[in-house]
């Protein structure tokens, strides 16, 4: 029995680690997918992989500073009994960054864009958009 | 009964071999007895009897394949599945925080 039982772990073990160990192997880096959908030559890959490790330090630094703008928009906001002009400019704050984000964004997806085949661009933008865009599905 | 009959009755016994039983069979048989009779012996042994299979090494090798095969399986229709999520949540900026 208790022989029994060490197989069934090693078992389940072997089970998972195959399992990890082979999407681990698989899913290289995120912009992947995007060469592999849209059948990207080596060349135009290389392009996209450059283009996502930019928008990887450009927007990093955007969402400090939004973390640091909702942090003191609470403080003043817990701070507060009305709206005040210092909560007027700590709301103007988060949006200020919120749009430089999105137009950051919104540059990015236009680059990527623009290294894929013409006739799926829109395709691409399509997948991309809502996360820029707020959705108004539920109205 | 005639007197054949007898003769190889008697040569019949004597082909017969003695066995001794040695001295732990006794013991031994008891003790299975006990363990047949005993209460836990209905519950989680015979629940997990199948477990004893798994001991036999044929068995164990075959398992350990199914396992590793099935494994590699899901692992690359999990990668698949999830290539294009995994693209969207690398664009969104508030996940390169911490």
């Amino acid at each position: 029995m208790k022989r029994g039982l060490l197989v069934l772990l090693a078992v389940i073990l072997t089970g998972a680690a195959a399992a990890l160990i082979t999407r681990r192997l698989i899913q290289g880096p995120p912009s992947s997918w995007l060469c592999h959908e849209y059948a990207l030559s080596p060349e135009k890959a290389e392009r996209v992989r450059q283009l996502q490790a930019e928008y990887g330090s450009q927007c990093g630094p955007y969402c400090d500073r939004m973390c640091d703008a909702n942090a003191r928009l609470e403080t003043v906001a817990l701070g507060c009994g009305s709206v005040t002009p210092s909560l007027r400019d700590a709301v103007a704050e988060t949006d200020s960054i919120r749009t430089q984000t999105r137009l950051a964004m919104l540059e990015h997806f236009y680059a990527v864009a623009a290294e894929l085949p013409p006739d799926r661009r829109k395709e691409y933008l399509r997948k991309v958009l809502p996360l820029v865009i707020d959705s108004c599905d539920s109205h | 009964m005639h007197p054949e009959d007898k003769r190889l009755s008697d040569l019949l016994r004597e082909s017969l071999p003695v066995i001794e039983p040695d001295r732990a069979f006794n013991r031994r048989v008891w003790s299975r007895i006990e363990a047949l009779e005993s209460p836990g012996s209905g519950g989680w042994d015979s629940l997990f009897s199948w477990l004893q299979l798994m001991a036999r090494p044929r068995l164990a090798a075959a398992a350990v394949a199914i396992a590793l095969f099935g494994g590699v399986m899901i692992g690359g229709l999990q990668a698949q599945g999830s290539q294009e999520q995994r693209y969207l949540r690398s664009l969104n900026p508030y996940a390169f925080h911490r």
